[in-house]
């Protein structure tokens, strides 16, 4: 799976986590999850279990930490996946 | 400076039922003492949301005292010295730093307040909405009204500001922070809050 596909799917499911639709229109690589997209904060952990059943990886604590942007999502993951 | 922080969780919306069964779940947001809490309670799914409400409004006082910004509800722990069915009084240590909580609780949401003083929370003013019920008036139109009120002043001076970096709101008045407010906003699903603390 390249950059560009898992870009694609985290994309997807943090959509499926969107209350504001029209957040979209300017989100980017470094739109942050909470304050841009506007996803409920409590929302990231049902993000995280996303993540990990959909890469079949495991994101501990600390690396769910580092995830504040798009960007950030997506470079975690491809790390855990190349362990 | 007396800061202030509030969480609510709107119990009947779809998003958050059922997730105490979920171990994975409660093992990203929960220690391991809280784990046992929620999977005691009469209903696991109540205790889990007002244990993440505490959590919530105590990371928004941390915030304000300069902790840096983070996912990690586990790094947040909640002890709950005083409760009965409805209402929970407890301490939460964020990080290094300490606050108290004061939680309500009702069928339909878990609401929060937190402060490093549980002194102020008598003083401590605010409301709870429905959303649904209140569209055309939102949570911040109804603060900036009832400041406008207190102060005799139009309420077209005043705005609500976030800080770029902290995300924290602020009151605006003619353009220049009103720095004896300290505020707080919250919502989920169709349930909004606001509480200030007026210094």
């Amino acid at each position: 799976m390249n950059k560009e596909q898992i870009q694609e799917k985290v994309i997807t499911i943090l959509k499926k986590y969107t209350r504001q639709p029209e957040v979209w229109a300017t989100a980017n690589n470094t739109s942050k999850i909470i304050t841009d997209l506007k996803i409920n904060s409590a929302r990231i952990v049902d993000i995280t279990l996303d993540f990990e059943d959909t890469f079949d990886i495991a994101i501990d604590n600390p690396d769910m930490d580092r995830i504040i942007t798009i960007e950030n999502a997506v470079e975690v993951i491809i790390e855990l996946l190349n362990k | 400076m007396y800061l202030v922080g509030n969480d609510i969780v709107d119990l009947q919306h779809p998003d958050n039922q059922n997730k105490a069964s979920n171990i994975r779940l409660l093992k990203k947001i929960l220690t391991p003492l809280e784990i046992l809490t929620v999977q005691q309670a009469a209903n696991p799914n109540t205790m889990l949301w007002l244990l993440w409400s505490c959590k919530e409004a105590a990371y928004k006082v941390a915030i304000k005292m300069g902790i840096q910004p983070f996912n990690d509800a586990t790094q947040i722990s909640i002890d709950f010295n005083n409760t009965n069915n409805l209402l929970y009084c407890g301490t939460a240590v964020v990080k290094n730093i300490q606050c108290f909580t004061k939680t309500i609780l009702s069928n339909n949401y878990a609401y929060s307040i937190a402060s490093k003083q549980p002194c102020i929370f008598n003083k401590i003013q605010g409301t709870i909405i429905n959303i649904k019920s209140c569209k055309n008036n939102t949570i911040k139109t109804q603060l900036l009204q009832h400041i406008a009120k207190i102060y005799n002043i139009n309420i077209n001076n005043l705005s609500i500001q976030k800080n770029a970096n902290t995300q924290i709101p602020f009151i605006q008045y003619k353009k220049q922070p009103l720095l004896q407010f300290d505020i707080s906003f919250t919502h989920d699903g169709k349930w909004a809050a606001y509480i200030y603390y007026l210094h």
